[in-house]
């Protein structure tokens, strides 16, 4: 979601490398979309439809999608409002819970005048922090959805189930609506239907000869939580189609940060990689790096949960069975499903390197760079650099770099 | 008219370090200048102290001897020079002397248990009766305040960092830095997950994959009014918490076993209650019988009773005797001014060498909310033990991650009506994921209900001089003056308006 402050206060390195008008007439369908939605949402909530703002990719939309609410990801990556953020949570939170404190208590911003109650699964402390400091500063009701933190078993999904039972009761209590199991079914399709299609582009997006850069393929896939879900599967539907379209048929979907089909092939790791946050891919792609994969919670894992049962039974199994986030803990090594995964990854995207993104002061990824590069170096022989960040320019050079010297290493 | 006991001092032993010397009849130099400092604070010297203090009885029965204590409270000087260098002391508190061996002998205490088969437990962020029932030894964050802040030996908070971050907090990353150290003999790592403190357990996974110690996390809910189902969730996992260190002791643990852990705490609960009762009694608040270093000194055991809740309840009703004679004739602890600017300090607190500079500038630290909620409620002493520890770690305690941030707000704020507190002082740790994003918040609503204004301190680890001894940053120095006298002019313009 676009910050209050505008385009001005975006993330960037090339001029526009994140928010260039696409060559693609269905990418630019999505930025449209986008621009769109947020007259559309006010205009929801004046016929007294509810937002529901929430952080955390383990926050189940189809519920609040069911209650007829709309459920709404914030992410922020705006150096303005990371420094606004400051003010009400100190300079020791990570620059996304900083930007996140900083956007929704900043008076006229959408999310200040738009969101009506503040929700979550989160699984760190800090954005823990944030939404009770949001919650305490904004005067937004607040509940928290929480996940278990622990590897599952039948206690852990039976404490989850319980959970999910009494965030949904109190939610529907909140939203003055109950949800129907044919209502949940529709919505569990709706959005395992987004899901799927998110999976085949991000399989396109590793195999296509010409590839589109990685900052405009995150714009199609940031952009989910926050467009209604009906267009946003339809939109998806657009944008396979014509990536999927033989080369002669239209302009070439190489966009100018892509990398060609030969560069050496990175996967994306670590910490949130916000909307608007593109400094760090476009620098690897500048490098002459290609993006194949990540595992953000922003990214491959929002749609690493096909619900096989639309009860909320079947919910908290998905949620659960889903790639865990750095904040959960597991003391078996060998089992960590977080290392697991990130090494499937990179088997079946054929990756030449893994970039580990720690934005400043993430303790869930930074205390586990070290780990993870040991990790996948020995059982996949696959290359790890850790990025410390944060957002703003302050540390550009530094990280261009480190991110040029890496590149050349494993090309 | 009251009097201020002694002005309170900082003792300079020489700089030989050696762990010998425990006996009175041989005192090596360096330990001299301690030993004097301390005869000459109690008239009658070493006899006096002696008398005056009581013997100190541990949870297996044993009993030290005053003599004894202070015989081994001397030889701390060896290992822990700047225990007694850097921080200003009241030595004239005899309980207080029992209470600095009881810190400073935590990790001598902890390779005894370990000889005799113990399990030592790092148990961080959760209540010690599990481990006691157990059979074992827990330690939490002490460890870190005797290794690094009081030894002055900051290698384990950098060698913490290489394994972690180098943005950590000084305290998270240095016990996961002991602990693969081996520089204290532990069988298990128990951390809560969860929300409670996301950087611990983060911060032991580096142990993982046969590099030092097993670990266990137990998970807890968090965020909401704990239902009964949250209840049993961690009073299921706290069961097999204690299973696992009984597993270690050789001991199938029994809910006798837990009854007593947990009746030993809450007997120390109560001793410290009756602690703060005192301090916040109307005539300790116009002389405070504690200064402001020997206030965190009493109160730090209590987040984890330093391995022994037995010995600690003891301590404390040792403690809570002296200060009543303190405050029944008017004596004040040392270095405090009479009717100083009274302070709590809510969140995390260090063992800094600030709190003299607080005493110096006319105020007064009289409490700190992390070791003091700690003990605000016992634990109920009926039904099922473990949902009983389970009820108080998510509904009772109320500085519990798990408690609403409302709850919070009203224990401190009942505190600081009681204590008629005049300012708040957040003493932030870099790193910290846990209190620096809550402090203004806390902060404001407490000026909003009560009107009391805060100062908010964040540091390292203490900086030092030339020497190598701490100092106290000038910023903060500062910071704490302007605060105070800003407190006094405040009190000077309510009395002026006839307030």
């Amino acid at each position: 979601m676009a910050t209050s402050s505008g385009a001005a206060s975006r993330r960037q390195v090339s001029p526009a490398a994140g928010t260039r008008r696409s060559a693609r007439a269905s990418i630019r369908a999505v930025d449209d979309a986008y621009a769109f939605r947020y007259d559309e949402i006010a205009s929801l909530r004046r016929e007294g439809r509810k937002v529901v703002g929430y952080v955390c990719n383990y926050f189940p939309v189809e519920l609040v999608h069911a209650l007829g609410a709309i459920p709404i990801r914030l992410a922020f990556c705006s150096a303005d409002a990371m420094e606004r953020g400051k003010k009400y949570v100190g300079d020791s939170m990570c620059p996304f819970t900083r930007a996140l404190v900083g956007e929704v208590t900043q008076e006229g911003s959408f999310t200040n005048q738009h969101v009506d109650f503040l929700s979550g699964a989160v699984m760190c402390q800090q954005a823990y922090n944030a939404l009770r400091v949001l919650s305490y500063q904004t005067k937004k009701p607040l509940r928290f959805l929480w996940l278990p933190l622990n590897p599952s078993n039948d206690e852990v999904r039976g404490a989850f189930l319980h959970e999910l039972e009494d965030f949904a009761a109190e939610l529907s209590g909140f939203l003055g609506r109950t949800w129907t199991p044919e209502a949940l079914k529709e919505s569990v399709d709706l959005y395992n239907g987004i899901r799927e299609r998110i999976a085949r582009l991000y399989a396109l997006q590793s195999e296509h000869s010409q590839p589109i850069s990685w900052n405009e393929f995150n714009r199609v896939i940031h952009a989910g939580p926050f467009l209604d879900p009906a267009l946003y599967r339809t939109l998806l539907d657009g944008v396979i189609g014509e990536l999927e379209a033989p080369a002669s048929t239209g302009p070439s979907p190489a966009s100018v940060n892509s990398a060609p089909a030969t560069a050496p092939r990175v996967v994306l790791s670590g910490s949130i990689v916000a909307p608007r946050d593109t400094t760090l891919i476009s620098l690897l792609e500048e490098a002459g790096a290609r993006i194949v994969g990540d595992d953000s919670c922003h990214g491959s894992r929002t749609f690493s949960l096909p619900i096989k049962s639309p009860t909320l039974q079947g919910i908290a199994d998905a949620y659960l069975g889903s790639p865990p986030c750095g904040s959960a803990q597991n003391p078996d090594l060998e089992n960590d499903r977080r290392l697991r995964h990130l090494q499937d990854l990179t088997q079946t995207t054929r990756a030449d390197g893994v970039v580990y993104y720690c934005l400043r002061f993430c303790d869930s990824y930074a205390f586990k760079a070290s780990e993870t590069k040991t990790f996948l170096e020995k059982r996949g022989g696959v290359p790890v650099l850790a990025v410390h960040s944060e957002y703003g320019e302050s540390d550009l050079g530094q990280v261009r770099t480190r991110v040029e010297a890496f590149v050349e290493i494993i090309r | 008219m009251s009097t201020s006991h002694n002005a309170g001092v900082a003792v300079r032993p020489g700089r030989e370090v050696t762990s010998d010397g425990s006996q009175p009849n041989r005192i090596v130099d360096y330990q001299k200048p301690i030993l004097g400092a301390i005869q000459q604070a109690v008239t009658g010297g070493w006899d006096a102290i002696t008398g005056a203090m009581e013997p100190l009885t541990f949870q297996d029965d044993t009993t030290i001897s005053s003599a004894e204590v202070l015989k081994r409270l001397i030889g701390c000087a060896g290992p822990y020079p700047h225990a007694f260098t850097d921080f200003r002391h009241d030595f004239g508190l005899v309980e207080g002397l029992k209470a600095k061996y009881f810190f400073l002998s935590l990790r001598d205490r902890l390779f005894e248990a370990s000889a005799k088969g113990v399990p030592i437990v790092s148990l961080r962020g959760l209540p010690g009766e599990l481990v006691h029932a157990g059979g074992g030894m827990p330690v939490d964050i002490a460890i870190w305040f005797t290794e690094s802040w009081v030894s002055g030996d900051y290698r384990f908070v950098e060698k913490g960092r290489q394994l972690t971050s180098f943005e950590s907090c000084p305290g998270e990353c240095a016990v996961a830095a002991i602990l693969e150290a081996r520089n204290i003999p532990v069988d298990l790592v128990i951390a809560a997950s969860g929300t409670v403190m996301s950087d611990a357990p983060c911060a032991h996974t580096i142990h993982r994959g046969g590099r030092g110690v097993q670990s266990l996390f137990v998970d807890i809910p968090h965020g909401l009014e704990a239902k009964d189902w949250a209840v049993q969730y961690v009073a299921g996992q706290f069961r097999q918490a204690a299973a696992a260190v009984g597993q270690l002791s050789g001991k199938i643990v029994r809910d006798e076993d837990v009854w007593q852990a947990i009746r030993h705490g809450n007997e120390a609960r109560r001793a410290y209650r009756e602690f703060t009762n005192l301090i916040l009694s109307p005539a300790a608040l116009l002389n405070p019988p504690l200064a402001s270093f020997e206030q965190i000194v009493a109160v730090v055991p209590a987040f984890e009773w330093l391995g022994d809740p037995v010995a600690n309840a003891n301590l404390i009703r040792s403690l809570n005797k002296e200060i009543r004679g303190r405050i029944e004739t008017g004596v004040r602890g040392g270095g405090v001014a009479e009717n100083p600017v009274r302070l709590f300090v809510p969140g995390r607190a260090c063992l800094a060498p600030i709190y003299s500079v607080i005493d110096d500038a006319g105020g007064a630290a009289l409490g700190f909310e992390l070791f003091w909620s700690f003990f605000a409620e016992d634990v109920d002493e009926t039904g099922d033990p473990y949902q009983a520890l389970a009820e108080w770690y998510l509904r009772k305690w109320p500085y519990s991650i798990a408690a609403p941030f409302e709850k919070r707000v009203d224990w401190l704020a009942g505190i600081c009506e009681k204590g008629r507190i005049e300012g708040l002082l957040f003493l932030n740790i870099f790193g910290c994921n846990w209190d620096p994003p809550m402090t203004l918040s806390v902060a404001d609503a407490i000026k909003r209900r009560l009107g009391i204004p805060s100062i908010f301190l964040t540091s390292d680890m203490p900086e030092k001089d030339a020497e190598g001894r701490f100092k106290v940053a000038g910023q903060h120095r500062t910071q704490i003056e302007a605060f105070i006298e800003m407190l006094k002019v405040s009190r000077r313009g309510e009395r002026e308006l006839g307030g």
